[in-house]
């Protein structure tokens, strides 16, 4: 079976000269669970970007489920199968009502309307967030919109979730419902999170960004 | 647009399909200005008076427009009918006439703001947005409402947190150079940060497959109701129509 998310050889900076990320391999199989640690500025959320394709490494391949993100076609059809969720939930929720935002993934997949219908009173009921389907985005609190959020990729139903801190800013009852609908989910995932409990709370390998490269982590006790 | 919390949802001109109130709104408004005909104008006064009661609008709701229409109707009345002589920079003349063409005036815009309250003003932003795109208006610019609506707040929230930060830290306001050069950067920081944050919410479109089309999740279903509200709408703006005309 394919690796749901393969990096090979990757080297990435902002500043030319000065690599943020060298020689990182990484090999994530369906249904796999990932977490990556790592100190602030470390490059976390870049190696997520580089993952989904938003920024293009210096060297290196990465593949999505096989598909290499080297070309505009190539990085649509990948990214049909990973969601995304951004470290800010405003930058994400960028449609003003939530069923509209829910419903803004599944229609640009080209579903007719009574599937993204559907797809978006489940994926509210999933996150048991269904009181919030008329609600203006801009009016919920934290927590709300980081639901809200992650309720828009899980829409499309993805094959990998790539998570940007998902659980930050949350309090302990929203931050539950997170980890409950990660739990129950079969998504592979690769989570960046400073959140120290997340990894055993989701049975997950923990990877650390360090010196420019990942280390492996020994597994949590089951 | 009236805010929602102080509109009620559930009255007669709430359940009319949005693009029926928004063409009627826009059909009568359009005769109203076109005539001066003081029956005209009258008929229209009584109709923006029975939509607005048909809507359940609150006197709070209203106040602030038709006080902002009755200072423009005090300055009107006072200052159309007064004329500075030719060849004289000083001598005013009274011209009794044109109280009438100031009341037309006053008439036309109380009677417009009404109509156009209670139709247009009772629809959620988003959802005119929406109404707007099924009648045809180009999708930019529907999307581009549609990010102010979202964004308009968020950016406000931004400015006024670096304000906070700033006044936290002992800035106080004066009409001083270096005052100034404060809020020429705060203005620079809130522009940076919403490109910055324009640039983050395309990554955020592309990565959830956005191809340049801006797929509408909302459709309204046209009812019987809507039949019903489009027939009476245009039967008051043809008899206004035939008012003005016949006068």
């Amino acid at each position: 079976m394919s690796p749901a998310l393969s990096i090979t050889n990757l080297t990435f900076g902002h500043q030319p000269g000065q690599p943020l990320l060298e020689r990182v391999h990484l090999s994530l199989q369906p249904r796999d669970r990932c977490i990556l640690r790592g100190s602030i500025g470390s490059g976390k959320s870049t190696l997520l970007h580089l993952a989904i394709g938003l920024r293009k490494p210096w060297q290196g391949v990465i593949r999505i489920f096989d598909t290499p993100l080297d070309s505009p076609p190539n990085l649509r059809l990948a990214r049909r199968r990973a969601g995304f969720l951004f470290q800010e939930p405003d930058d994400q929720l960028f449609c003003a009502s939530v069923s509209e935002d829910i419903a803004f993934g599944p229609l640009n997949l080209g579903w007719d309307r009574a599937t993204v219908h559907q797809a978006v009173r489940q994926t509210l009921d999933r996150l048991d967030i269904s009181h919030l389907e008329n609600a203006l985005t801009h009016r919920l609190s934290g927590g709300e919109k980081r639901l809200v959020a992650l309720a828009g990729i899980l829409a499309m139903e993805p094959d990998l979730l790539l998570l940007d801190e998902p659980t930050n800013h949350l309090d302990d009852q929203a931050r539950d419902k997170v980890v409950n609908v990660l739990r129950q989910s079969s998504c592979a995932m690769l989570i960046a999170t400073h959140d120290p409990t997340l990894a055993e709370a989701l049975s997950a390998r923990s990877l650390t960004l360090n010196e420019q490269t990942l280390h492996e982590r020994p597994a949590p006790p089951p | 647009m009236i805010p929602a919390h102080i509109t009620p949802i559930n009255s007669p001109i709430h359940r009319v399909d949005p693009r029926v109130r928004f063409l009627g709104g826009l059909m009568l408004a359009l005769v109203l200005a076109l005539s001066s005909t003081p029956i005209v104008l009258l008929c229209g006064l009584a109709l923006g008076i029975i939509l607005c009661l048909l809507a359940r609008l609150p006197w709070i709701a209203l106040r602030p427009r038709l006080f902002t229409i009755a200072t423009f109707a005090v300055l009107l009345l006072a200052f159309l009918p007064l004329e500075i002589e030719p060849h004289s920079t000083l001598r005013l003349t009274y011209h009794p006439e044109r109280v009438a063409l100031a009341a037309t005036l006053i008439l036309k815009a109380f009677s417009i703001v009404l109509v156009f309250t209670a139709l247009v003003s009772t629809i959620e932003p988003v959802t005119l947005g929406h109404a707007l795109r099924h009648l045809g208006c180009p999708a930019s610019i529907i999307l581009m409402l549609l990010f102010t609506i979202r964004y308009a707040e968020t950016l406000t929230a931004e400015a006024r947190r670096m304000q906070a930060a700033m006044a936290l830290r002992g800035f106080r306001p004066r009409l001083h150079p270096r005052s100034l050069l404060h809020f020429g950067t705060l203005a620079g920081m809130l522009i940076a940060r919403s490109i910055d944050r324009s640039e983050r919410i395309m990554d955020a479109m592309t990565c959830r497959g956005f191809n340049g089309t801006f797929h509408l999740y909302r459709h309204f279903a046209f009812t019987t109701r809507d039949l019903v509200a489009t027939f009476l709408l245009a039967t008051a703006a043809i008899l206004l129509l035939t008012l003005h005309l016949l006068a």
